[in-house]
């Protein structure tokens, strides 16, 4: 067991140099020229040459490459060419509101899809079953500016029950915080929510046609006990895969979320950096998301292993 | 003996299942009576489909629920009728004064929760008041009951970790912890090897007569019914064709259904009768070597031999057999001649043709497979005479002509050439193992591989598909590799007979010479092992 968590551990050592090295690809070979962009419309090309000197970006790729992978590691993401505050500065206040949305909307999901999914396989058939996935599959086709202003319409607008957008840190006001997060959670999460819900309701299903489930109904396990230690333990590794993959659709579906509730997220930092070609943020942004999302998947391959022997050898 | 004074702990009467309409006869078990006393074994035979395990299914109240609204008559158990009770009433009894054994220990035990915790789960139920260190202990117990070494290393190893036959164990145990009046088992040898399975029957028998447990043992192996029944019951379309004791019933059947039966298990006496002239040699394998590596802890590698170094040579005509246990390397062996693994080491060579390496384009046209499970190979979601057609057409025939040629396979093997059109569900079991077979020969192959391509099936349905790969080898010239754990189907079917053990040959040669007068202990374990058979090796000896 703990040579499979070391194991696997390690294994996120090459990702992430892979990783590193995508990023920095992307944005150097993107056709933009970061020097001319600073230097302004108004630049000569002299002044964009002594500027390019300036900034190493004149050195080749490679050498530029160690260099940046180098500060990098040592947590300096360089500095925004249009505010010249540090990157990671930057970054480190715009995460708090993304990952809250994040982690929010997935408990959300998993809360109410996971037990949805798992009374419709219980009822296959029949009305709730018909019910519930009906349910998921609204959840599932509403585009999610539709549910956003359904939503603030008519509980925000109308009675005023919840801010109509915004966001309050935790620490300044932690109910005002809740309030002001349910409407975007609940945007974003209700298509996780049916995704889950079905996932669910499928790998229950299956694990209720097993043998070992008739066994222990042979057992005289009561119909509780036979899904929940039984099916549900079973299905298990199917659903938190989808739940772990789901993390990074997640992390792209925040951007438009975030915009349409003005919340100051990651997303809406990225929007503006590509739009202002400042591409230390966008490098920042995307190494950062990139590893939170290698980050995740570790911690589900973990998962995996404390739920299932066989996958540790 | 006096039957009215001895209370039966099973008593069925008049028993009915429905079928849904439109299934293809109204009743799934019509009108069944069966009684089994304390401390006796019934044995329930009959081919699949006729009933057995839907009654087995009915008494444990596991029936789907589609049946279970169409079930009469009564079941007692010990003269409480099953079918009366509550289902919290049900939960209590099952479990602890019947309990069941299942076909595939595999697949019946929970995959990701150790075997101790499982056994354990028999006594939370129904002993909720037991303490933690008193259930460790029974589970223990149980464990040892069932002849397992090391309980305790087993009561932490989870299903995947064992044996075949130390799974089914685990089941037993499990069933028999609360040592319940009634056993049922369900096929619980099938999927075993013979030496596996001639133990687990040992150990079942054992149990029954020592604890006086009543036991419902549902089998189509005649053979086994011969090593440990007591009572058999016949069953044939839901309904019971004949009773008795087994000295009545298999030495002097009055049904032609049970003569049938028996007589489906071939008698390993029964030896084919005239050796052929046999071809050149086809195939010629050297010092073959397939070794697979596992891993162990963080970098270490363990690299263990799955076939370590066979010599084997087959001849034009030739029907050899490899038999052995399951982890013997028989079947990795077929899979590299078949070029569907790639050989660690030596040699494969088809024909005269020394350049061709195995697995090559040509040689896969050359070395066609039939797998185990038709229900399986078969693609569902395509019409069977699509499958059968794929193969020549990626070598180059038209179209037509694969259809053709397809339309009369399906006559070679005894199917009319318009059920091309059909799915595979739309066939039974041994249609479709036909099926499996008129498509390895679309490819026109020298060599046929048939790996365990009769274990799934029926022994009357095996018969027939054996004698039509004899016949198919006779008018096409084929050379027959026969993978079997079975060596009474080896008997009946080859010339040549190859004992595999651990990845190597253990012994080799004639039929006659390998099961008349076996060289090495292994296959003398193995034909001990053989269910039912034990009075006929004297003729053999006899005849060699």
């Amino acid at each position: 067991m703990i040579s499979f968590l070391l194991r696997r551990a390690l294994a996120t050592v090459p990702v992430i140099a892979i990783v590193m090295l995508a990023v920095f690809l992307v944005v150097h070979l993107g056709g933009s020229d970061p020097a001319r962009i600073i230097a302004g419309d108004s630049a000569g090309a002299a002044e964009v040459e002594t500027l390019r000197e300036a900034l190493g970006l004149n050195r080749p790729l490679p050498i530029q490459f160690l260099d940046w992978a180098g500060n990098t590691l040592r947590g300096d993401l360089g500095s925004s060419l249009f505010y010249g505050t540090p990157v990671v500065d930057m970054i480190s206040v715009r995460i708090g509101p993304t990952i809250a949305l994040a982690i929010g909307t997935l408990l959300f999901a998993v809360v109410l899809g996971v037990p949805m999914g798992t009374f419709a396989a219980v009822t296959a058939g029949r009305w709730p079953d018909k019910l519930l996935m009906g349910v998921a599959s609204i959840g599932f086709s509403l585009p999610i500016f539709i549910v956003a202003y359904t939503l603030v319409y008519w509980l925000a607008l109308v009675p005023g029950w919840f801010p109509v957008q915004g966001f309050t840190p935790p620490q300044t006001d932690f109910g005002q915080f809740l309030r002001g997060m349910t409407l975007p959670i609940i945007t974003l999460g209700a298509f996780y929510m049916s995704l889950f819900a079905r996932v669910s309701r499928a790998a229950v299903l299956d694990m209720l046609k097993e043998d070992f489930v008739r066994t222990a109904r042979a057992k005289g396990a009561t119909p509780l006990r036979v899904l929940t230690a039984h099916a549900l333990r079973c299905a298990a590794v199917p659903i938190i895969t989808i739940i772990g993959s789901s993390f990074a659709g997640l992390l792209g579906g925040v951007v438009v979320t975030e915009t349409l509730f003005n919340i100051p997220g990651l997303g809406r930092l990225v929007t503006e950096a590509i739009l202002k070609r400042d591409f230390p943020i966008i490098q920042g942004v995307i190494l950062v998301t990139a590893l939170i999302y290698i980050f995740v998947n570790m911690v589900v391959d973990m998962i995996y292993a404390l739920l299932d022997p066989r996958i540790r050898q | 003996m006096n039957q009215t004074k001895e209370p039966a702990v099973l008593d069925i009467a008049g028993l009915q299942i429905d079928l849904p309409i439109g299934a293809d006869r109204p009743h799934a078990v019509a009108n069944l009576d069966l009684r089994i006393r304390r401390g006796e074994m019934v044995c329930l035979v009959g081919e699949s489909g006729s009933g057995k395990s839907l009654t087995a299914m009915a008494t444990m109240g596991l029936l789907p629920r589609v049946l279970q609204r169409g079930v009469r008559g009564t079941i007692s158990l010990a003269g409480r009728d099953l079918l009366k009770v509550t289902p919290q009433q049900r939960r209590q009894i099952v479990g602890r004064e019947v309990s069941m054994i299942f076909q595939e220990p595999m697949t019946a035990l929970h995959p990701v929760v150790n075997v101790g915790a499982q056994i354990e789960e028999v006594l939370k139920i129904h002993r909720p008041k037991l303490g933690a260190g008193e259930r460790r202990e029974q589970v223990l117990a149980a464990l040892q009951a069932v002849q397992l070494p090391s309980p305790e290393q087993i009561s932490r190893a989870y299903p995947h970790e064992l044996s075949g036959g130390q799974r089914q164990r685990v089941m037993i145990a499990m069933a028999l912890i609360l040592d319940p009046m009634l056993l049922i088992a369900d096929e619980p040898t099938t999927a075993l090897d013979v030496t596996t399975q001639a133990e687990i029957l040992r150990l079942i028998k054992d149990l029954q007569v020592r604890r006086g447990t009543g036991v419902l043992f549902i089998t189509h192996d005649i053979g086994v019914v011969r090593d440990i029944a007591d009572h058999v019951v016949v069953m044939q379309h839901g309904q019971v064709v004949e009773q008795g004791s087994a000295e009545a019933v298999l030495g002097n059947p009055r049904q032609d259904y049970t003569r049938a039966l028996i007589n489906a298990i071939p008698e390993l006496g029964s030896v084919r009768p005239e050796p052929k002239d046999l071809g050149p040699v086809l195939v010629r394998m050297t010092d073959l070597r397939k070794s697979f590596t596992r891993r162990k802890g963080l970098f270490r590698q363990e690299r263990f031999d799955a076939v370590g170094g066979v010599d084997l040579t087959l001849r034009r005509g030739e029907v050899l057999s490899v038999v052995g246990e399951s982890g013997s390397g028989k079947s990795t062996l077929a899979r590299c001649l078949a070029g569907l693994t790639v050989p660690s080491g030596g040699q494969i060579v088809v024909g005269s043709d020394v350049s061709q390496a195995a697995g090559s384009r040509r040689q896969r046209q050359r070395v066609q497979m039939v797998f185990q499970d038709p229900n399986r190979s078969l693609n569902p979601r395509r019409k069977v005479g699509e499958s059968i057609i794929e193969g020549p057409m990626n070598f180059g025939a038209s179209r037509k002509e694969a259809t053709a040629r397809a339309a009369e396979l399906m006559e070679l093997v005894g199917l009319r050439p318009d059920s091309l059109d059909r799915f595979p569900y739309q066939f039974s079991g041994g249609q479709r193992q036909r099926i499996c077979i008129a498509r390895a020969l679309a490819l026109q192959p020298e060599v046929l591989i048939a790996d365990e391509a009769v274990s799934a099936l029926d022994a009357t349905v095996q018969q027939q598909v054996v004698r039509l790969l004899d016949d198919i080898r006779r008018r096409l010239d084929l050379s027959i590799l026969f993978i079997t754990h079975d060596l009474r189907v080896a008997a009946q079917i080859s010339d040549t007979i190859v004992v595999m053990q651990r990845g190597r040959i253990a012994e080799s040669g004639s039929v006659a010479a390998v099961l008349g007068s076996p060289q090495s202990d292994y296959t003398k374990r193995l034909l001990a092992a053989v269910p039912g058979q034990k009075h006929s090796f004297t003729e053999i000896e006899a005849n060699d």
